[in-house]
């Protein structure tokens, strides 16, 4: 009994302070993908050697309690054939929890190819996420992309939100820059109750011989993305527990990708 | 802004003075400002504080390319118990090797008596050409840090132009009920002979006309760094901004 009394003096406060903090039904949802993909096509004449890897992660919860998710993937692709070689590598990490997520991705790709040929590889990240809180949450958004400069081929990283209260920056995009550089956003924002949260990056990578007839290129693109749930002010240990909760419990009727 | 971070500024900048020094800048034209502005209606008065500077310097071939800048400039006001100020503070360095140009800005206000207009303001510009003899390699960097404001008007941007392969850019920051920052970076050439073109500002405003009262202080800040990569193998700026970058990763 006395053991009750003390579990009792220690989750009763708990309880009303999420009542506080949360107040309401936990209606979340919660989504988050990972994606990659690298494709090789060498072309010499009639013959054709073709190379395919893919791998992903893809969850849909309605709710997080208590839930959380790890794990990473490597895969490289390549193809060597009279003269023309491609390599593609993709090594993708992920983490969520109630707490948020975060995916880090790192995709390096070396051509040789064409020559009169149409030869042809792609290297693609796509990374995803959707929260829905059952009351105004404060989100804060981190995203780091770090590229090498590309020539003879295509070089892009794609970045956007939706669902956030006047964000100052919704979207950016780099297109087949020449030299190398980065690129870094950090925001605390506001998502309201009932509003779905969508982030969206995508990293790509391609070479095409038939546009740009012999392509070689040596080419690397990192994206980093964290998104994590900002615990209600003074609700330490557990209430960011709580946050996490809040964090899955999504509204299902009318979210879509 | 973090101490931390206007150190690693101050570093990758003197690095960029220091080991450039020999690089092919060949004309070089820079340009900057701060204004604030504060005024308050009450009742039949009104009080009004205005406050600018701001510097230009053309610097043609042969020249060393050396200067250094630093100023302040700010507005405050308070009358019938509403009270506004603005103080910007600003520096701009150049040398043979680039420039480095940051301006920070610091303004709270205590605004409005129903139906009387009051405003705050705060502008801060920056203009840059510059020519080199030969196809030079630079590097660009950018940074702004802004905070929450529900009741002002804020935007800022940083834009280099003339460059070749340059990526697409984007990345300006409007009215913002958020706190954040933003940075970019890259390496890219710069044709010779032809004029290379930056242009960055940061503005802030409050207006009771956007709500009323209007109780708010806050900060921002835009950094905006141009230096040549001395051959081979220029790591200065983008060092310092790995560094920077990894100190805010988890």
């Amino acid at each position: 009994m006395k053991n009750f009394r003390v579990f009792g003096a220690l989750v009763l406060p708990v309880l009303l302070a999420s009542g506080a903090a949360f107040g309401g039904g936990p209606q979340n949802l919660f989504e988050f993908g990972i994606g990659t993909g690298s494709w090789i096509d060498v072309v010499d004449g009639g013959f054709v050697d073709e190379s395919y890897r893919d791998d992903g992660v893809y969850r849909e919860l309605d709710s997080l309690f208590g839930l959380g998710d790890s794990g990473s993937f490597i895969h490289n692709t390549g193809v060597e054939f009279n003269g023309q070689s491609a390599l593609s590598t993709n090594d993708a990490s992920y983490m969520y929890d109630e707490s948020g997520f975060e995916a880090h991705s790192v995709q390096h790709a070396a051509f040789r190819l064409g020559s009169g040929h149409n030869s042809g590889a792609e290297n693609q990240t796509q990374i995803y996420g959707l929260m829905v809180f059952d009351v105004d949450t404060t989100v804060d958004i981190f995203v780091r992309v770090d590229y090498s400069g590309v020539s003879g081929g295509t070089l892009g990283s794609y970045f956007e939100i939706n669902g956030v209260e006047d964000a100052p920056i919704t979207g950016f995009e780099i297109e087949d820059p020449s030299g190398a550089g980065f690129y870094e956003i950090a925001m605390r924002v506001e998502v309201l109750a009932g509003d779905a949260f969508e982030l969206y990056v995508e990293g790509y990578i391609g070479l095409d011989a038939e546009e740009y007839g012999e392509a070689n290129a040596m080419v690397d693109l990192s994206t980093s993305v964290i998104v994590s749930v900002v615990p209600a002010p003074g609700g330490a240990g557990l209430l960011a527990g709580f946050g996490l909760l809040a964090a899955r419990r999504r509204r299902g009727a009318g979210v879509s990708r | 802004m973090n101490p931390l971070y206007r150190f690693l500024i101050a570093g990758a900048a003197f690095g960029a003075a220091s080991s450039g020094a020999h690089a092919g800048l060949s004309e070089l034209y820079v340009a900057a400002g701060s204004s604030n502005h504060s005024y308050i209606e009450y009742e039949k008065d009104s009080q009004r504080d205005a406050d600018s500077d701001s510097y230009g310097q053309f610097f043609p071939k042969g020249s060393d390319f050396t200067s250094n800048w630093a100023w302040e400039t700010d507005a405050m006001v308070s009358l019938g118990g509403q009270g506004a100020y603005s103080k910007s503070v600003s520096t701009l360095g150049t040398d043979s090797s680039g420039f480095a140009y940051t301006s920070t800005v610091d303004f709270g206000a205590d605004l409005g008596s129903s139906g009387i207009r009051s405003t705050s303001s705060a502008a801060h510009h920056f203009d840059a050409q510059m020519m080199f003899d030969s196809d030079t390699e630079i590097e660009f960097f950018y940074r702004v840090d802004f905070e929450p404001s529900d009741t002002s008007f804020q935007y800022a941007f940083a834009v280099i132009s003339g460059l070749r392969g340059t990526p697409t850019q984007g990345l300006d920051a409007g009215d913002s009920s958020s706190s954040g920052y933003y940075m970019g970076g890259y390496r890219a050439v710069a044709p010779a002979g032809e004029w290379i073109y930056l242009e960055a500002q940061i503005f802030g405003e409050t207006d009771t006309d956007y709500g009323n009262p209007v109780q708010y202080s806050g900060s921002y800040t835009l950094t905006t760094i141009v230096r040549v990569v001395p051959a081979p193998g220029g790591l200065g700026v983008l060092a310092g901004i790995g560094l920077l970058s990894a100190r805010r990763r988890r």
